[in-house]
C-alpha cells in the first residue's frame, strides 16, 4: 500500500526511544523526512544516529532527512524552539505525532498535586501546545495530520493509574474537539490508544515485578500477557504501523477517531 | 507499506459494487487472492473479470445470498476448493434498512438481521475453523455508524448494526487466543450506489427536493463536510486485513469524516 509519504516533513516527540523511536523510523522508512525531540540529549543523539542508520534511510538523504532537537514538550518555550528547528530544516511540517510523555502511577491515597499537574502538562498541555504551534502552517496549507498517542487509561482508568488515567481522558476530549473543529480545514486528528506495548517503561515495570517477587520473566509479564485476549505484548513497531496509515493519505477520511491498539485488552464494545 | 499479506487468500461478501468491490481491488494489488460474492451473480462474475483485468490479480466470483445457509456455505467451499485456504473475511454484503420508527416494519427487521446479523456470523462460523487451525485470520465487518449514534431515520440499521457491533466484540475474545483477529469498521456516508438507492427517501426525510441538496445537507453531518469515496474505506479494511494491523482486536474503527461526536 502505498502510503504517499515520500516527501513529507514529520514532527515525533518523545522520538528517542520504545514507541516514538518506532513511529519515526517507520514514517522515515516512508520516504518522510522526520524530526524528533526528546529530554535526554545523549539518548536523543544515540537515537538519532540509530535512525539514520536504519535501513529506511538511504544513505544520500541520511544527513538531511533526520532531526534530533532537545526539548521538553512540556515546556512552552521549547515546544516553540523544536517546531521552529523543523521548520528551519525542512521547510513546513504535515505531520505531528504527539508521543512524549510518560505512565504514572498512583493511587487516591499517595498521588499528589505536582504529580498530576505534570501528566496534565505532558499530555494534555503538551500535546495542545504542540497542535497550536504547527497548526499556522497547516492551515495555510490546507493540510494536515496529527496523531496523538494516549495510553489506554483514557478508557479504562484503573485506581492504581489515577494521573495518567485522568490526564489521558483529558487529552482524548481535548483530541476529538480539535479534530471536529480543524475537520473543515482539512486538519484530521485522531488518537492512538496503545496498551501492553513492550517498551522499556513496561519492561521496567517486568523487572520490578521480577525482583519484588522473585519470579521468573515469563510469570513477571503473565498479568499483562493475560489481561488481553491475544495473550501477548505488542510491539513498538506494530504501533508505528497503524501510527503510519492514520497520517497518510490512504486514511484521508479518519478523523476524530480513537483506535485502540491492545490486543484486545478493552472490553466496551464501542471503541 | 508492504502489507505482508501476499499469497493470502480473501473472501468479500458484497463485492461486486461500491466498498466491497474497491476492497476487493486493494487485495489484488496487495496480491491477496480473492473470492467475491453478490446476490446476483451476474454482476460479480462481470467484476471480477474487470479487476482481473485491470489488476492482472487472482480473483473468482460466485452468487451467494448471506440470508441462505447454502449460499454461504456454498461460497467458503467453492473458496477453499479453489485457494486451499481463507485467511480473510470481509463481510460487506447487505443493504442499508432506511426510515424511521412508523416505517419500519417487523418483515423489514427480519430480512436486515437475517442478511447481516445472521447472515455474515453464517460466513464467520464458515471460516472460523480454518483460521483458528492455522492460528491466522482476519474478519473485518463494514458497520455503518448509526450502530453507535442512531440517527431516527435509520432506525431498522441502527437496531442491526449495534447488534453487529456486539458480535464483533464478543467474537474478538472468542477467536483471539488463536490469532484471528476480529474488527469493524465504521462508514458515514459514502458516495455509492447504495447511497443513490436511498436517495430518494433521504431528500423526503431532510425535506429538501434536489439531490444536490440532500448530498449537501448529508455531507454536513461529518466534520470533514465531503462524502467518503469507497476506495477511502478499502484502504482501512486492507489495513485491518493486513500483518501490520497484527496486534488490533476488537476495534471498530470510525472511517466517517469525523461525523460521530461521541468519544468512542
Amino acid at each position: 500500500m502505498d502510503l504517499a509519504l515520500t516527501g513529507r516533513t514529520a514532527i515525533v516527540t518523545g522520538g528517542s526511544r520504545g514507541i516514538g523511536f518506532a513511529i519515526a523510523a517507520r514514517l522515515l522508512a516512508e520516504g518522510a523526512r522526520v524530526a524528533i525531540c526528546g529530554r535526554d540529549t545523549a539518548r536523543l543523539d544515540a537515537a538519532a544516529e540509530r535512525l539514520r542508520a536504519s535501513s529506511g534511510c538511504e544513505a544520500g538523504r541520511a544527513g538531511e532527512a533526520v532531526l534530533a532537537v532537545a526539548a521538553d514538550t512540556s515546556v512552552s518555550a521549547d515546544r516553540d524552539r523544536l517546531v521552529e528547528a523543523a521548520l528551519e530544516r525542512f521547510g513546513r511540517v504535515d505531520i505531528l505525532v504527539n508521543n512524549a510523555g510518560t505512565h504514572v502511577r498512583a493511587t487516591v491515597d499517595d498521588m499528589t498535586d505536582a504529580q498530576l499537574q505534570g501528566q496534565l502538562d505532558d499530555k494534555l498541555f503538551g500535546f495542545l501546545g504542540m497542535i497550536r504551534a504547527v497548526l499556522p502552517g497547516m492551515r495555510a496549507r490546507g493540510d494536515g495530520r496529527v496523531v496523538n498517542i494516549i495510553g489506554q487509561a483514557t478508557r479504562h482508568p484503573h485506581p492504581d493509574r489515577l494521573p495518567s488515567g485522568i490526564a489521558n481522558a483529558a487529552a482524548q476530549a481535548m483530541s476529538k474537539a480539535l479534530a471536529d473543529a480543524l475537520a473543515r480545514e482539512n486538519i484530521r486528528i485522531n488518537t492512538v490508544c496503545p496498551q501492553y506495548i513492550e517498551t522499556d517503561i513496561l519492561a521496567g515495570v517486568i523487572a520490578k515485578e521480577m525482583a519484588d517477587r522473585n519470579l521468573d520473566r515469563a510469570s513477571a509479564a503473565s498479568g499483562f500477557t493475560r489481561a488481553n485476549v491475544l495473550g501477548r505484548l505488542g510491539t513498538a513497531e506494530e504501533v508505528a504501523d497503524l501510527v503510519a496509515f492514520l497520517v497518510s493519505d490512504r486514511a484521508d477520511h479518519v478523523s476524530g477517531s480513537s483506535v485502540s491498539i491492545d490486543g484486545g485488552y478493552h472490553r466496551h464494545v464501542f471503541g | 507499506m508492504d502489507l505482508g499479506i501476499k499469497g493470502r487468500v480473501a473472501i468479500v461478501s458484497g463485492g461486486s459494487r461500491g466498498i466491497g468491490r474497491e476492497a476487493a481491488r486493494e487485495f489484488l494489488e496487495a496480491g491477496v487472492k480473492v473470492m467475491i460474492s453478490s446476490r446476483h451473480g451476474d454482476q460479480a462474475a462481470a467484476t471480477a473479470a474487470e479487476l482481473a483485468q485491470q489488476t492482472g490479480g487472482e480473483i473468482r466470483a460466485t452468487q451467494a445470498d448471506s440470508r441462505q445457509q447454502a449460499d454461504v456455505e456454498r461460497l467458503v467451499k467453492e473458496t477453499v476448493a479453489a485457494y486451499g485456504t481463507v485467511d480473510i473475511l470481509v463481510n460487506c454484503a447487505g443493504e442499508m434498512y432506511s426510515g424511521r420508527f412508523e416505517e419500519m416494519t417487523d418483515e423489514g427487521l427480519q430480512n436486515q438481521l437475517n442478511t447481516k446479523l445472521f447472515g455474515w456470523m453464517r460466513a464467520i462460523r464458515a471460516v472460523a475453523p480454518i483460521m483458528r487451525e492455522k492460528k491466522w485470520g482476519r474478519i473485518v465487518s463494514l458497520i455503518g455508524g448509526a450502530g453507535k449514534e442512531p440517527d431516527p431515520y435509520m432506525f431498522g440499521s441502527a437496531i442491526t448494526n449495534s447488534a453487529l457491533l456486539n458480535m464483533t466484540k464478543s467474537l474478538s475474545t472468542e477467536f483471539g487466543p488463536d490469532n484471528v483477529l476480529v474488527n469493524a469498521i465504521c462508514p458515514g456516508w459514502v458516495a455509492t450506489d447504495l447511497w443513490r438507492r436511498n436517495e430518494e427517501g433521504l431528500k423526503k426525510d431532510l425535506g429538501v427536493q434536489s439531490t444536490e441538496e440532500a448530498r449537501k445537507l448529508a455531507a454536513k453531518k461529518n466534520a470533514l463536510g465531503r462524502f467518503g469515496r469507497p476506495e477511502e474505506l478499502a484502504n482501512a479494511i486492507a489495513f485491518l486485513c493486513s500483518e501490520r494491523a497484527s496486534y488490533i482486536t476488537g476495534v471498530s474503527l470510525n472511517t466517517d469524516g469525523g461525523r460521530l461526536k461521541g468519544l468512542w
